[in-house]
């Protein structure tokens, strides 16, 4: 098995022991479940949904900020180090385990907006529901990368704590303060308004995507000199 | 130094010599300079995990891990083929005391002494030719502990870095002695008893310091 899976699975596990993993699911099942749970018309539907999503992302930045300061702390990322894994391997293998209870707590929460969002009654296709969902998925694993390159310096409780400060306020920031910019998440906020929503929600994915790579990249500068 | 030295390595202040091992182990980066290390400068190299290994106070094992888990993942991550594993994991078990019960249990319910038993194994089993103990097994009761760390092995090379050079008589074989950032003393242990100073810090900051009074070139240096 390649030493990136086995970092994955590992860090997938270490998640799921420690209850991490079940909070970050429920944060966005629960963000779905409480969309679906109180009726309302489809555009505040759509609202809420993307505030939901975005409440959760932020949290998702804090764990994945936690768990790699905490690990570090810990010495197990210098556990590995002496077993010949590359530090950036065990950066990509927490990155793949948290972007894949991501990707699953994104489409859990998807699934619940679609139904509370009354897909069936054709005020949208589920095409373009699903990329703008798609495109939030993307947000939200950018927003986990910054909270990795935080955790590769500071203590877990500091990490944590900025790494939710700076995802909220790219998040407000971004929506509030930059109008003319669609962030993932206000692309399923305006949804129903929205001209060219596939374009649009592409170009979230695209973008969050790379700013992932940069952000790993700083992460994967800033492990590689770090004290394990 | 020469392969299969055993070296007791003692700083002032005292985590330097710490932070020496975790630099040669590349867990720490240094602020200059080059380090090789069984023959290999770069710890990222092919082959580093099965050639030299570290023991550090804090063994980084998660607490849901059980001591053969640990093994497997740590023979899986220095591509022991499976059945040597296997056969070298039963072997360090036995060495460290860890029984069939106690190897099938999370290690966080063994406490510290179990998190360093496994740590131990778990640094043995590439059949390092270089040990870096970094005060290790510090929970486990002293005569046991310098039981566990007589690690056999004619060629392997071993540095000891202590805080405690009395609990550490047995294990090695000569001392390095490091103050504000520089080699004060390297000497075989018969040195300190042909000066008639114990294995102490003391001893051994006495005998850095007759060595320098008798060390000409270092006189003229000033």
């Amino acid at each position: 098995m390649i030493p990136t899976a086995v970092v994955a699975r590992l860090a997938v596990r270490e998640l799921w022991m420690s209850f991490r993993l079940l909070i970050l699911l429920a944060a966005y099942l629960g963000a779905g479940a409480l969309v679906a749970a109180v009726p309302a018309s489809s555009s505040t539907v759509l609202q809420r949904l993307a505030v939901a999503l975005a409440i959760a992302a932020v949290a998702g930045s804090s764990i994945a900020a936690w768990s790699l300061s905490h690990e570090r702390g810990l010495g197990r990322l210098g556990w590995l180090v002496i077993r010949s894994v590359q530090r950036r391997t065990i950066l990509m293998g927490w990155f793949a385990s948290l972007a894949l209870v991501t990707a699953a707590g994104v489409a859990g929460a998807g699934v619940l907006g679609w139904a509370a969002f009354g897909g069936p009654t054709g005020q949208t296709s589920p095409t373009v529901f699903g990329l703008a969902i798609v495109a939030s998925a993307a947000g939200a694993v950018a927003l986990q990368a910054l909270g990795l390159a935080v955790g590769s310096v500071l203590r877990p409780w500091l990490a944590s704590v900025l790494a939710g400060a700076l995802s909220a306020i790219v998040i407000i920031g971004g929506w509030v303060a930059l109008p003319a910019l669609a962030l993932p998440v206000e692309a399923v906020a305006d949804l129903l308004q929205l001209e060219r929503p596939i374009s649009i929600s592409l170009q979230g994915a695209g973008a969050s995507l790379g700013v992932t790579a940069v952000l790993l990249l700083v992460a994967a500068h800033a492990l590689g000199r770090a004290d394990l | 130094m020469p392969a299969g030295a055993r070296l007791l390595v003692l700083s002032d202040p005292e985590r330097s010599a710490s932070t020496l091992l975790r630099i040669l182990g590349g867990l720490a980066p240094a602020q200059g300079g080059r380090i090789w290390v069984a023959g290999l400068s770069d710890p990222t190299a092919e082959g580093w995990g099965r050639r030299v290994a570290y023991l550090g106070p804090n063994v980084g094992l998660h607490d849901w891990m059980t001591p053969v888990e640990a093994l497997q993942l740590a023979g899986e991550l220095l591509a022991v083929p499976a059945g040597e594993a296997e056969r070298r994991a039963d072997r360090l078990l036995r060495r460290t005391g860890i029984d069939r019960a106690t190897a099938g249990r999370p290690i966080g319910r063994g406490g510290d002494a179990l998190r360093q038993r496994a740590g131990l194994a778990c640094a043995l089993l590439g059949d390092p030719e270089v040990l870096l103990l970094d005060e290790p097994l510090r929970a486990i009761e002293p005569r046991e502990r310098t039981r566990l760390l007589r690690v056999p092995g004619a060629r392997r090379t071993v540095l000891l870095a202590s805080r405690k050079p009395t609990t550490e008589v047995g294990l090695v074989d000569s001392l390095l002695y490091l103050r504000d950032g520089g080699v004060r003393a390297q000497a075989p242990l018969s040195a300190l008893d042909g000066a008639g100073l114990p294995l102490t810090r003391r001893g051994i900051a006495e005998l850095s310091d007759l060595m320098a009074a008798s060390d000409p070139l270092r006189q003229a240096a000033g």
